[in-house]
């Protein structure tokens, strides 16, 4: 066992700490830049509608038992018909939807600010750490860790005999990249919750197809079985105003 | 009752961690002996159960109590809808209610 | 939704900051989550914190939440002068914002500048067209203005693309009623109840709508509802209770003479009268005679 691997102070000063201190002056800077490069672009009222169709079909099919039968099949009607329904997607439409989308300079503009405010500043620190400070042990956490975490924090080091509480600069450069969230929250507003995981997620859902999503609404609102809840509700009515009289 | 249940709580934390070490203990002796781990020993488990209840009591009984989710119990009973105040209008009959002329905001 | 709890509470605050016991802003804070409408008092309250440099530097970043408040408050007392003043304050602070447009837009409407006011609006609209509190401000003016038809053909507009507010289904509907246009009311009551189908109110009302309509369908489909009423309020609600017992009278005299029908619960109604009884012998004994002899001329209780 490496037991007492003394880390050289200069280590701390001019790796670790500068590693840290530029990851969250980058960070920063990104918010601004990304602030600076966003355009403030207004939900059409197309997508605000059908959001709010679902948010209604979703209603409708967690309360149906509430109304009466018949007011459920005209609103099923209204929304579902092959006609002119709410839910209803004509066939051409939906597929012209995912080409409409990659067309549309604004969204592929947006598209590109984002990947490359995110990209870029991204890239170039993992190639300066990687440069300047590759196979540095930078630092040493003060608990005992399995084996197991030799692949996050050693990243960088191939080698097995050292403790896995030493932590390379290379995994320090990542643990800072997802683990600032927080900080810059605490630094920056919440409004900068928009971190890297979110990006990613943002950019998988990118082609978020409403058509999709409508025409699923559809299909579940078809299958459903209507079933009046208020004849039961009365029986347990009685049994309430029973209790009460009691 | 949070002072006591709280102390509950305290006490089983301890026991836990007690039946952790013994636990630890033991397997270093076993490991000295040469035997197989086959399963904490008896009164570990004992042990264990205790803390378990004292920590379960300490968990109901400090946080709260607890309150009802029924949509009919006395407490969440629907009484009034909010006023629908994105389309208040002001030109109602209060307006010929006299109002108190001192109120000012100061500058 | 304001529960019985949360109404208790406020009361409570009420009481205590009228008599000088203090909790003005956490009654004001109440006030506005509940989003009651209590003018007078918010008007007071909140001046008097607004006046007192020290309380309101206490709050913080809320002092601007609770100058709109105020502000509103005041139009809603007629007090214009004082939300004038309160706005001034908000704008210096937030230049060119909207929501201290729509404020500028309410001060207008106010004063009766309804002219003016719709300028305002539209202006607003015209930044933001989807800008959904300045499109109910224009509704609620064609409203106090008079225009109830054209409120109406507002509000469907704006259901149409907004479909899933709550509040303007809500009131969509109690406009309906005002026009005795019980079908169309029905329907908005039908909607309110998909969104929150575990609020009473919104089963009571639309209970009341069915009653109005008449026909025997509709009186069973509103004696249900009133039962569900019942049951959601745990028979509380002393209007659902009435609601039920004239539901029933009315359903027997339809059906008088003819066969029996399949009843559900038969003793529902009488247990409903019973319970009223209970309720005004706890509550105001003065009016039980009142009561019973109503209650025994429907031959509900004996």
């Amino acid at each position: 066992m490496a037991e007492d691997l003394v880390l050289d102070t200069a280590i701390r000063d001019w790796v670790l700490i500068p590693l840290s201190v530029v990851m969250v002056l980058i960070g920063v800077l990104r918010y601004f830049v990304s602030k600076l490069m966003r355009s403030s672009q207004l939900p059409d009222a197309k997508a605000l509608k059908e959001g709010q169709v679902i948010i209604r079909a979703r209603n409708l099919k967690s309360g149906a038992n509430f109304i009466p039968s018949k007011s459920f099949r005209a609103r099923r009607v209204y929304f579902t018909n092959e006609e002119n329904g709410l839910l209803h997607v004509p066939k051409e439409q939906a597929q012209n939807a995912q080409a409409q989308m990659f067309s549309d300079p604004n969204m592929a503009m947006d598209m590109m600010k984002k990947n490359l405010s995110m990209l870029i500043p991204q890239s170039l620190t993992f190639a300066w750490v990687n440069f300047f400070f590759s196979g540095f042990v930078a630092a040493k956490i003060p608990f005992p860790l399995t084996q197991r975490f030799r692949a996050m924090l050693q990243n960088g080091i191939d080698l097995s005999s050292v403790d896995v509480s030493y932590v390379s600069s290379r995994s320090w450069y990542f643990l800072n990249l997802f683990g600032l969230r927080g900080f810059f929250s605490l630094i920056l507003g919440e409004e900068n919750a928009m971190d890297d995981t979110q990006r990613m997620m943002q950019m998988g859902g990118f082609g978020f197809d409403a058509s999709r999503s409508l025409a699923a609404e559809k299909d579940s609102l078809d299958i459903i079985q209507h079933d009046w809840a208020l004849p039961k509700i009365e029986h347990r009515a009685e049994q309430v105003l029973r209790k009460l009289l009691r | 009752m949070g002072g006591v249940g709280f102390a509950m709580g305290v006490l089983g934390g301890l026991l836990l961690a007690h039946a952790a070490y013994t636990t630890i203990q033991y397997r270093g002796m076993l490991k000295i002996v040469e035997e197989e781990f086959s399963g904490p020993p008896m009164n570990v488990v004992v042990e264990l159960l205790i803390a378990m209840t004292l920590c379960m009591v300490a968990g109901l009984t400090v946080p709260g109590k607890f309150l009802s989710i029924l949509p009919d119990s006395d407490d969440n009973r629907v009484v009034s809808l909010p006023a629908n105040l994105d389309f208040m209008i002001f030109n109602h009959r209060g307006r010929v209610l006299p109002s108190d002329a001192d109120l000012k905001l100061k500058k | 939704m304001v529960g019985a709890a949360e109404e208790a509470q406020l009361n409570r605050l009420e009481n205590q900051v009228d008599n000088g016991g203090g909790g003005a802003w956490e009654y004001l804070c109440l006030v506005r989550k509940l989003k009651a409408r209590r003018p007078d008092k918010v008007l007071k309250h909140g001046l008097s914190i607004l006046n007192n440099p020290k309380a309101r530097s206490n709050l913080g970043t809320e002092e601007w939440t609770l100058y709109e408040q105020v502000a509103i408050a005041a139009m809603d007392c007629q007090r214009v002068d004082i939300a004038k003043d309160c706005i001034s304050v908000l704008s210096n602070k937030f230049p060119g914002s909207t929501r201290v447009g729509r404020l500028e837009g309410m001060l207008l409407e106010a004063n009766g500048a309804w002219a003016d006011a719709e300028t305002t609006y539209r202006r607003l609209l015209e930044e933001n067209p989807n800008d959904q509190v300045v499109q109910k401000r224009m509704i609620a003016m064609a409203k106090a203005l008079g225009n109830i038809s054209t409120a109406v053909e507002y509000l469907n507009k704006y259901l149409e693309i907004y479909m899933a507010d709550q509040d303007a289904w809500r009131e969509l509907a109690e406009i309906y009623v005002s026009l005795q246009m019980y079908k169309q009311a029905a329907y908005c009551y039908e909607e309110l109840i998909l969104c929150q189908p575990t609020v009473p109110l919104h089963h009571l009302a639309y209970a009341e709508v069915l009653y109005t309509m008449g026909g025997l369908e509709n009186l069973q489909m509103a004696k249900k509802y009133y039962a569900s009423a019942i049951n959601f309020t745990g028979g509380k609600n002393t209007r659902a209770l009435y609601g039920l017992c004239l539901c029933s009278v009315a359903i027997n005299q339809i059906t008088k003479g003819r066969n029996k029908e399949d009843k559900e619960s038969p003793e529902l109604q009488y247990l409903a009268a019973e319970a009223l009884v209970k309720d005004y012998k706890e509550k105001a004994p003065a009016k039980l005679t009142l009561v019973t002899s109503t209650l025994k001329s429907m031959k509900l209780i004996s």
